[in-house]
């Protein structure tokens, strides 16, 4: 397929930024204090950069770039049409990244500061991003591993894991020591809706067009089959998730950065498998 | 206003890729970049097997999907039915390449886009046939417009009882095969 590895890059980023926003926003609306300020700032601060890192790599994988082409007036034309899923994400990546931006900057030198219209306009255009990441995928027929609803779904939560793992490594940066009460449930619930989720996905394609349970298999016994079963599902969920349900709030930072960690190593490794099991519709039958 | 359209017929076809050659001649592509290729597949099982083998290259679809997903409009469908690129355009997100069920389209290296087969619109305008069409030995192609009720086109299709390739994907593609 014409999506490698580098717009999985972007699909992480762009998730884990957006994510770290959404994480933060909820924290503050928990009701900020000296306790989780640190996490705030972090999740708001690093959205921006994040994406943009991501947005970087989109760029890097335009055919253009490729042919070694120096031709950035090209970019301008994504604004032009609605009916495709790019120009979409497009203008909402040119939102989000300075709204979160500004949002971030005026939290890392007051955390108290507050802006309900900023606020609101960044969970929109977070919540946006992730969604519009799955949509992406989610409409294209040609490939009928992606053609469902449950890839954007995946997606949106995917983005709240790894955001949340990002919240959380960058809250320890800031001096930030315990984590908001609402993480553990929070935490365990999204481990189980994400191994529900992919469990949905895969039986609907194991079942579906010839296509479809190639992509399935490749993932579930074929070449990809470790990195599923190994790095996403033990590694990257059930691991993370039983520290996170079993860890007790005042556990050490290690702990809760290996947790944060691996939970990013698969939020990796699932956009990486969604791209790389992609097998276009068959024609000779 | 015509409405081109070509007719393959795989029971024609000797499988030779003389037309994926003269394309290849006509458009000078580097090396590599086809727009018409040769898929084959082994059906059947010992002693009773047999190669099967599917031309395919951009089918001018009306419901193009690779239009519709295209975030610049770059890619866009002229009125005889024939969907083209402009180069200069084009963004180079690949996302054409990603939604085209034929999977028509090859990245040209040297100009940075997509490209894929143009119904050779330039020999269709001097009333010439497409390259694929004038070289092919068995005849397994045929162009016409089907907007012209005369044209051997049309009772080439219903003889023969092509169908478009995957129909049922909703793309209405300008290509019908006989299988």
């Amino acid at each position: 397929m014409a999506w490698g590895i580098i717009i999985a890059i972007y699909l992480f980023l762009a998730g884990a930024g957006a994510g770290a926003f959404l994480i933060a926003v909820m924290t503050e609306r928990s009701g900020i204090n000296k306790e989780n300020e640190a996490l705030v700032k972090a999740g708001t601060i690093l959205a921006a950069p994040l994406v943009a890192i991501g947005t970087l790599f989109l760029v890097l994988d335009l055919t253009w770039v490729e042919a070694g082409k120096f031709e950035p007036w090209r970019i301008f034309y994504l604004y032009t049409h609605f009916t495709s899923m790019i120009t979409w994400g497009t203008w909402i990546l040119t939102l989000f990244m300075p709204v979160s931006f500004v949002y971030g900057w005026m939290k890392l030198k007051n955390p108290y500061y507050t802006n309900n219209a900023l606020r609101c306009a960044g969970a929109v255009l977070a919540f946006a991003t992730s969604v519009y990441t799955g949509v992406l995928l989610g409409v294209v027929k040609a490939v009928p591993f992606w053609n469902n609803a449950v890839i954007p779904m995946l997606f949106v939560v995917s983005a709240l894991v790894t955001g949340m793992a990002t919240a959380i490594l960058g809250s320890f940066v800031f001096g930030g020591k315990t984590l908001p009460d609402f993480f553990k449930p929070l935490h365990t619930w999204l481990a189980v809706i994400e191994l529900l989720l992919l469990f949905f996905l895969l039986m609907i394609a194991a079942n579906g067009p010839e296509a479809a349970r190639q992509s399935a298999e490749m993932i579930i016994s074929g070449k990809y089959s470790l990195y599923f079963w190994g790095v996403l599902v033990f590694l990257g969920i059930i691991v993370p998730g039983v520290i996170g349900a079993t860890a007790s709030p005042k556990a050490g930072k290690g702990i809760k950065a290996l947790d944060a960690l691996l939970v990013l190593a698969g939020g990796f490794t699932l956009r990486a498998l969604i791209l790389l099991a992609a097998v276009p519709v068959t024609l000779m039958n | 206003m015509p409405k081109y359209a070509m007719v393959i017929d795989m029971t024609k076809c000797a499988a030779c890729q003389a037309c994926t050659v003269a394309c290849e001649a006509e458009w000078g592509l580097p090396p590599g970049e086809k727009f018409t290729r040769l898929e084959e597949r082994e059906i059947g099982k010992f002693p009773n097997v047999r190669r099967e083998f599917l031309l395919i290259q951009c089918q001018h679809c009306d419901k193009a999907p690779c239009i519709e997903v295209c975030p610049t409009g770059a890619t866009y469908k002229r009125e005889d039915g024939i969907v083209l690129l402009d180069d200069k355009r084009c963004a180079g997100c690949k996302y054409c390449m990603v939604a085209c069920p034929y999977q028509a389209r090859v990245i040209n290296h040297e100009k940075g886009v997509p490209e894929k087969c143009r119904f050779c619109y330039h020999r269709v305008e001097q009333g010439k046939k497409p390259a694929c069409v004038s070289t092919c030995i068995g005849e397994a192609r045929y162009f016409g417009d089907l907007e012209d009720p005369n044209d051997e086109i049309h009772r080439i299709i219903h003889q023969k009882q092509a169908k478009p390739l995957r129909g049922d994907l909703g793309t209405k593609p300008s290509i019908y095969y006989v299988r």
